[in-house]
């Protein structure tokens, strides 16, 4: 049947790039003499003119199927399916050949064998589109609900844009508090903007919000469905605090008799067992700390149950699993500072007056745990000279190759709190150089730069030491001096390279997303052209979770995923790509081995007429072939690439004899 | 520790020809701790003198080595020297990680009648204390000394870098001779020159420098409190025990560092005489710490 | 040397076909002799192609995928076809073929100049590979 089917060939020029090497001629000779098959050939066959007499040479001839000879089916493959729409052919029924990228472009010296090869890929199309069947896609409905995995300012800024599209959102957030890494920040650069006062009003609107279901304390536990339907569990840990009864009143922090570090002031300080991570948490209600309150660990106390006025404290609640469906996840988890202890050399750990940079933060904020003065941990003085290390851990190929993007910034606004807060000190930079490229960077530089006291030294700080007094010296090689510098100071601050934060591995493995090999960063689908999306259908990233970025970059982000969400959740509908798995039941004996290839759980073993077979659920199919290749019985095939395709197109190539027609 | 370890020993040119107290001690103290040394008849230079003149050579030399060391069928190579140690560890890296390398190396020796078996386990002093003796074994040795003695460790960079070679710790934050030291009964402390390069590289091609660095390791040292420090290197022994009066005066300075072998310690913990681990070869000031860890 | 070799690249659409036709638009020359074929993931490996192609005349086969551990468009495919190339190779090697005459390669898509060296490494091995012979199966003596 498929053998009595007539094909179209339609070679193009591409101008001379692909008419200068192969010679279109002879090609459309040697394609001309199999039999049912039609040769036309176009200058340029993408451009309107080329388009337009297509799809009537399509029409006029009365050919079913299309084999186009030009460039890449990655950019060009839409045109030419449309064409065949237009001229009443099923899309699926067309085959690209890129003689330019794959032949004219490689083999530009040898015009004679890159002609030959041009026919041979010309051929083998043929023979494979033989077998293709039309394919058609499938529409299937979306809940009109969204998940935002994160509550920094990326997944704050996320939530808001789709809530206000009208969509209900669940917002997760595994701390105690939405607001992320900016909540840290006292300052932004360049502006110096007071960070907690403009990412305020943000967390307060989505408390308000009537479309956010704000869910704090709480981690994904596992995902399933698909774009359009996911059903998410959520863990809901216990905060021992009922949140419908808590007024936020915090009566019951004030005395609680038990300490634990403070991670939120990373770990510069202490806080109560039971706690509320910073004065402008959203929300305001506190969580008891399992691991250090008294009445949990030994049995004793219970003085915030007799406190609080509501009843809230409720010591019986366990965790639970609530479950929610949503037509797409946006994944904002956001990035932490990498282990800098490991850069031995530079003594974090070691000694108390190296801190990093986002423990300046802390050290400098008015809810600090200094409350904005700045004094020398260990040292207990203000200090008289600092120095800040940039690219700690970062551009090293021992630790993170890649540059963070915000420390040389970071560096210049950290100089500015220190001069602002002990304007007598003097604060030494130690950097390679400063990125400052992006909207009014450079000028902020420029401003640090000129206050008196702040030095810029182009080097890499190579070591930090400790001496008997307490303060430290930093060795590095100054390229202005052309010598080694030792400079003597009472604190470092280390502007720390980035990785995706602690909890963005367990979201991925969740979700199965890619990630980038060092860092941790969640891989989207094209680094050029889709930055949001990723390899897995519905599921959007933004934020540092993505990659190194600051906040108008990680506030941009998140409104592109959000907008995606949106466009995909009001369109209301999902188109499947039909080239997924198909299982010829005759063959198949069920034994299961291609469920266990399968990385999507997409194939079940159901029973057919008393026997167990395997299935494939379309709508989970990414049309992969794993499946292809595991089958022992040849079982099961990706549609229109079956392996008889693949054999005709291998025999095809290999073949130069007369063209044989199949039966 | 069940079967007696059999080692064979490369105590390298420096150790047989200068510092002998590396070698003194350490055959001294293996006795005590079941490891069979065994001396070998025939060996030659390490390589390292033609590292980086010519390595091509310096990796043949080192592979005739390693075959007349393993003659003797032993479980690992023990090096006194970490210039030894450093040569042999690398070129066992490059063995095993490139066959056509070993087996140009092999028929070379081939020529000569000598013929590479296996690739050898190659020992550090501080591994064969950490790892193959163990800290049980020397928590158990009966303590003399005074547990308030503050000691400093020193590596020696060859022991321990390039850190892309594989090596028996941390290249930048080791800890198993402080680990070692506190068996003993001793207190280890990190300080920030521990790391430090000796200067005895430099020697031969840069003496003033070599002068400032072994300096600046003494007495930056010294002013932390340290009682004493140890190494295993005979390089690095040289610099920091036999030189330290010379660089000391150099720079205007007094010793004031007593500088002993790892192993010359732990004979004296084992009841060993002075003599015995030959610490009368000792140049720096070991008569300041001596009563505090020999108390008789 | 007048033989031509023909060799067989299957690869896979998001790294090795990509690096491909990287190749092309950076116009990075390698003899005409090498065929690609576009498969969606180097995880469809079925040791059958491989078979098929060095029985039905391909001097040599590549297989391409994308770097482990996380380049994978498909979460795992290349570990898959690791694995069953891995076997593969045993087999081929008792069977007498040459080692050359398949291989697994990770070529990322931005990495053209690498497929344009192993396709070129490719074909000059294989140009030094004797044609392939199959017994019939009256020659075989047991």
């Amino acid at each position: 049947m498929e053998g009595s089917s007539r094909i179209g060939v339609f070679l193009c020029h591409c101008g001379t790039n692909i008419a200068g090497v192969v010679d279109i001629k002879r090609v459309a000779e040697e394609i001309g003499k199999i039999p049912n098959v039609v040769v036309w050939d176009h200058r340029f066959l993408c451009s309107a003119d080329g388009i337009d007499s297509m799809v009537s040479s399509i029409r006029s001839s009365g050919v079913d199927r299309v084999v186009v000879a030009a460039c890449s089916f990655r950019t060009h493959e839409p045109v030419f399916q449309a064409a065949l729409h237009r001229a009443g052919l099923n899309p699926y029924l067309l085959e690209i050949v890129s003689t330019r990228e794959l032949c004219s472009w490689v083999h530009e010296g040898e015009k004679e064998k890159a002609t030959e090869k041009a026919i041979r890929m010309v051929r083998a199309a043929i023979a494979k589109i033989r077998d293709n069947r039309p394919l058609e896609r499938r529409r299937l409905p979306v809940v009109p609900a969204a998940l935002v995995v994160g509550g920094g300012v990326a997944g704050i800024r996320a939530a808001l844009d789709i809530a206000d599209s009208g969509f209900t959102v669940y917002l997760i957030e595994r701390g105690a508090s939405i607001g992320g890494n900016m909540a840290r920040l006292d300052k932004t650069f360049p502006t110096l903007d007071c960070s907690i006062c403009i990412l305020g009003p943000l967390m307060n609107a989505v408390a308000q919000h009537p479309n956010i279901r704000l869910l704090t304390y709480s981690e994904v536990v596992s995902v399933e469905g698909r774009v359009g339907e996911f059903v998410v569990k959520i863990l809901r840990k216990p905060r021992y605090i009922k949140e419908s009864l808590c007024k936020g009143c915090l009566i019951c922090i004030a005395k609680c008799p038990a300490r634990a570090i403070d991670e939120f002031n990373l770990k510069l300080s202490h806080r109560k067992a039971i706690y509320v991570p910073y004065p402008q948490a959203v929300p305001r209600i506190p969580v008891i700390d399992p691991d250090a309150c008294l009445y949990l660990r030994k049995g004793i106390c219970r003085t915030c149950e007799k406190l609080c006025p509501t009843g809230a404290v409720d010591f019986a609640q366990r965790g639970e699993v609530v479950e929610v469906r949503v037509g797409s996840i946006i994944v904002a988890t956001g990035f932490e500072e990498y282990d800098i202890s490991s850069v031995y050399e530079y003594g974090y750990g070691r000694y108390p007056n190296v801190v990093t940079g986002l423990q300046l933060e802390r050290l400098v904020s008015s809810y600090g745990p200094t409350e904005g003065r700045l004094t020398v941990p260990g040292l207990g003085i203000e200090p008289r000279r600092v120095a800040i290390i940039n690219c700690a851990g970062s551009r090293d190929e021992r630790h993170l190759p890649y540059c963070c993007r915000v420390g040389c910034m970071a560096s210049l606004k950290h100089a500015w709190y220190i001069k602002h807060l002990v304007p007598e000190a003097e604060v030494l930079i130690f950097a390679d150089e400063i990125r400052a490229s992006g909207k009014n960077f450079e000028e902020f530089y420029r401003r640090i730069r000129l206050l008196p006291g702040v030095y810029i030294v182009k080097s890499r700080a190579s070591e930090v030491r400790a001496n008997p007094s307490g303060t430290l010296s930093i060795k590095a090689y100054d390229p202005v001096l052309n010598r080694e510098v030792t400079v003597e100071v009472d604190l470092v601050v280390l502007e720390v390279g980035i990785v995706a934060s602690r909890s963005t591995e367990a979201v991925r493995n969740i979700l199965k997303l890619g990630a980038s090999p060092t860092g941790g960063f969640l891989l989207e689908l094209h680094p050029k052209l889709n930055p949001v999306e990723t390899a897995v259908d519905g599921v959007y990233i933004c934020g540092a979770a993505a990659g190194p970025k600051d906040i108008p970059e990680s506030v941009a982000q998140a409104s592109a995923a959000a907008s995606k969400v949106i466009a995909l959740l009001s369109r209301g509908y999902i188109e499947i790509q039909p080239h997924t798995a198909r299982v010829v039941e005759e063959l198949c004996s069920g034994c299961r081995i291609c469920v266990t290839a399968c990385a999507y759980g997409a194939i079940r073993i159901v029973e057919r007429g008393g026997r167990n077979v395997a299935s494939v659920d379309e709508v989970l199919c990414k049309g992969c072939g794993s499946c292809v290749g595991s089958c022992p019985s040849g079982a099961i095939e990706i549609q229109n690439l079956k392996l008889s395709q693949v054999e005709a197109v291998m025999s095809e190539m290999q073949g130069w004899e007369p063209y044989v027609q199949r039966a | 520790m069940a079967r007696m370890v059999k080692l064979a020993v490369f105590t390298g040119c420096f150790a047989l020809s200068k510092q002998i107290a590396v070698e003194l001690s350490t055959l001294r103290v293996l006795q005590h701790l079941n490891v069979e040394p065994i001396v070998p008849r025939s060996v030659n230079c390490c390589g390292f003198a033609f590292r980086g003149l010519y390595p091509s050579m310096s990796l043949y030399l080192t592979g005739r080595l390693l075959a007349s060391l393993t003659a003797s069928d032993p479980d690992g190579i023990l090096t006194l020297c970490n210039g030894c140690y450093l040569m042999l560890r690398e070129a066992v890296h490059r063995l095993r990680e490139d066959r056509r390398l070993l087996e140009s190396v092999r028929s070379y020796l081939r020529d000569e009648g000598l013929e590479l078996r296996g690739i050898p386990r190659i020992v550090h002093p501080v591994e064969l204390l950490h790892d193959i003796v163990g800290t049980e074994v020397l928590k158990g040795i009966k303590r003399t000394g005074d547990n308030n003695v503050l000691v400093a460790t020193h590596y020696g960079c060859h022991a321990l870098r390039p850190s892309t070679v594989p090596s028996f710790d941390n290249s930048v934050n080791p800890s198993k001779m402080e680990r070692i030291v506190e068996a003993l009964g001793f207190r280890a402390r990190d300080y920030p020159e521990r790391l430090d390069c000796c200067g005895a590289v430099l020697l031969a091609t840069n003496p003033s420098l070599a002068m400032k660095l072994a300096y600046s390791k003494i007495s930056g040292t010294a002013r932390w409190g340290f009682h004493l420090l140890v190494t295993t290197c005979p390089y690095c022994f040289e610099m920091l025990d036999a030189r330290q009066e010379a660089v000391m005066q150099t720079f205007g300075d007094e010793p004031r560092l007593p500088v002993m072998l790892l192993t010359q310690l732990i004979g004296l913990q084992l009841g060993l005489s002075e003599g015995d681990v030959a610490l009368n070869l000792n140049l720096s000031p070991v008569d300041k710490v001596l009563p505090q860890i020999v108390r008789r | 040397m007048s033989r031509e070799p023909r060799i067989i690249a299957f690869t896979c659409t998001y790294c090795a076909y990509a690096a491909a036709e990287a190749a092309g638009v950076s116009k990075l020359h390698y003899p005409p002799h090498i065929y690609i074929v576009r498969l969606p993931c180097s995880g469809m490996f079925k040791s059958h192609h491989v078979l098929k192609a060095l029985r039905s005349g391909y001097d040599a086969v590549l297989w391409g995928g994308c770097h482990p551990p996380y380049d994978c468009h498909f979460v795992n495919g290349n570990y898959k076809a690791l694995v069953r190339a891995t076997l593969l190779k045993n087999y081929l090697r008792q069977l007498g073929f040459e080692d050359d005459r398949f291989r697994l390669e990770w070529i990322a898509a931005g990495e053209a100049e690498r497929f344009a060296s192993i396709a070129r490494e490719m074909v000059e091995k294989a140009t030094a590979l004797p044609k392939l012979r199959f017994l019939k199966h009256s020659e075989v003596v047991d």
